[in-house]
């Protein structure tokens, strides 16, 4: 069975569509081209015509969670930026306090 | 005196922006969100739509989202500051150096066990020991560490064939230690049979705790764990109650090996371990590595079936304490303190980014030096992937500068993996480098198909749903957490 699957890319990312494959398309195969605005993905499996829809729904599903996660890690993220590097530097200095140096 | 009443500031949603969170639809209906310091909650599809929308119809929904740092408002502090004190007291270990040196005095063993991942050698092979010239060498390199804590596990084969050199060790390290005045602690894995009662005097001098193998009741037992006069249960119970009765109770603990023989029984294992006074059983699942592969026990039960042999384990688990026994299961109390409390996990497995090496070093009997104790088994499979060098040749810096170091810590930083960087659960988990290696051929693995993130993605929300609904499960994993 094959189905084709079309994303536009001014609303999900390249990234988020690769993501979401990655994630769900263990048990099939597909593939991905780039027309325009288009992602163009035929997914092909082995299975019953309902188990590739329940698939192609997945990934749709996945795809849109992947670009809420991009949406969210942009807005937080010098938030994110700031935290790692305030957390980071902490035990860097901490350790430079308790520690020996490395022999 | 006039006591004026401070009304509490309005919420207002245009006060408030997000935090850095993640986020996965893992149930029917619900979004578990988590963050960064291993806060999570579980919302339902109408609260999720409300973070996503920042338009909150419910206070209570507010402040439990700014309780758990996931949202702020957007002029105060507080959070940016106390979010890189939680983040830092979380990875505080990664500075600390290599903290557990095992030193596998020999491969000599008394036991022919079907699952054994060692490549045991005969028992009078002693060709197979370690020696004094190298277990010094070891020392230095462990002594190097910048961890101010070093625990030496001697391991074998049956490490008490070789007791000579771990009375050694011992005294060694002690004098050392008058030098570099560590936080230093023994334990001898051991499976009992040898056990004589100098060696429990000594290690009653020295402090020395003892970890044995128990499998569950008698007949399973000694079918996994065979020895000549198939015994090896009767030695190992034996041993258990010279120990306590010598040094206390506190001084064994046991863990067991699932096999496909072990799958239909894990009331009977775990009664076993209630029988005999222990109060923690690791469920533990079959690693991929030395006899487990030759034998194909490790291909003789899937993931799933572990799973299902986990759960009815934990479930038993929970109703016994809830009939007021004092039982922990020791992965589920892994995940809960990652989950509950902000302490770093001692687990290497569950460790990121991998804790081989970082965590944990292996003095071969040989001299050579690995990453892990699953990559000296690898070694014995022919893969010398995770050797780092020799104790004759390598002090702790060039040990911990080899490529295989470097390279297995950058990949397996689990928030920078690919999957786990997204990922909700990706706080309680953990990155083994080289059980990816072995089973997917790199260290990262492909984790929709990992059985080390199938665990995960059940366990965590199984876990993370009693701890909700729960009122006996929230207290009972609060006190696994804190152990």
């Amino acid at each position: 069975m094959t189905i084709e699957l079309t994303f536009d890319n001014r609303v999900n990312s390249i990234e988020a569509v690769q993501k979401a494959l990655y994630r769900v398309m263990t048990n099939a195969d597909f593939e991905m081209k780039i027309d325009g605005h288009n992602i163009q993905v035929t997914i092909s499996t082995l299975d019953s015509s309902v188990e590739i829809q329940l698939l192609a729904t997945e990934l749709k599903r996945c795809v849109n969670d992947y670009s809420l996660r991009e949406k969210i890690g942009a807005e937080t993220a010098d938030l994110r930026n700031l935290i790692l590097a305030t957390a980071f530097s902490r035990i860097i200095e901490q350790n430079n306090q308790d520690d020996e140096p490395i022999q | 005196m006039t006591i004026t009443k401070v009304k509490p500031p309005t919420l207002k949603s245009n006060d408030l922006s997000w935090l850095p969170f993640k986020f996965d639809r893992l149930q029917q209906d619900q979004v578990t969100i988590s963050n960064s310091v291993g806060e999570w909650l579980i919302l339902s599809d109408l609260e999720f739509d409300q973070l996503i929308g920042k338009k909150f119809s419910s206070e209570d929904l507010v402040r439990k989202l700014l309780a758990k740092h996931f949202i702020h408002r957007t002029n105060e502090t507080t959070a940016l500051r106390l979010l890189p004190l939680k983040l830092a007291t979380r990875n505080r270990q990664l500075g600390h150096g290599t903290g557990l040196h095992i030193f596998v005095v020999t491969l000599r063993c008394d036991h022919a066990c079907e699952y054994c991942q060692v490549s045991r050698q005969n028992s009078r092979s002693t060709e197979f020991d370690m020696s004094e010239a190298n277990a010094f060498s070891a020392l230095s390199i462990a002594f190097s560490s910048p961890n101010p804590a070093i625990k030496i596990e001697f391991q074998g084969g049956e490490s008490l064939l070789n007791f000579d050199l771990i009375r050694f060790i011992v005294l060694k390290a002690k004098e050392l230690n008058q030098i570099h005045k560590k936080n230093l602690a023994f334990v001898i894995a051991t499976n009992l049979a040898m056990l004589e009662d100098h060696m429990i005097e000594f290690a009653g001098e020295h402090d020395i705790y003892f970890s044995t193998s128990l499998d569950g009741a008698t007949a399973l037992h000694n079918q996994n764990r065979a020895r000549p006069g198939r015994n090896s249960w009767e030695l190992t119970i034996d041993g258990i109650k010279r120990i306590r009765t010598k040094l206390g109770s506190d001084r064994v603990s046991a863990l067991m090996t699932t096999t496909a023989a072990s799958l239909n029984y894990p009331e009977q294992i775990i009664d076993s371990y209630v029988e005999h006074g222990f109060e923690e059983i690791f469920l533990r699942y079959l690693s991929p590595y030395g006899h487990a592969i030759k034998t194909g026990s490790h291909a003789k039960y899937d993931n799933q079936r572990w799973m299902k042999f986990y759960f009815e384990g934990l479930n038993y688990i929970i109703e016994l304490n809830k009939s007021g026994v004092n039982l922990t299961e020791a992965m589920a109390s892994t995940y809960l303190k990652k989950m509950l409390t902000n302490e770093p996990t001692t687990f290497v497995d569950m460790s990121t980014p991998t804790g081989a090496g970082l965590g944990a070093l292996v003095y071969n009997y040989d001299g050579d030096v690995y990453s892990s104790d699953e990559g000296r088994m690898l070694k014995e499979m022919g893969d010398q992937t995770f050797k780092l060098g020799s104790v004759s040749t390598h002090n702790y810096r060039d040990l911990m500068l080899t490529d295989v170091i470097l390279d297995a810590t950058e990949q397996s930083f689990a928030p920078s993996a690919p999957m786990c960087s997204d990922c909700s659960l990706e706080p309680f988990c953990g990155s083994d480098a080289t059980v990816h290696h072995t089973l997917q051929g790199d260290f990262v693995g492909y984790k929709p198909e990992s059985p080390f993130c199938e665990r995960t993605m059940t366990i965590v929300p199984y876990l993370m749903k009693k701890y909700s609904e729960d009122e006996f499960c929230r207290d009972l994993f609060t006190r696994w957490a804190n152990r």
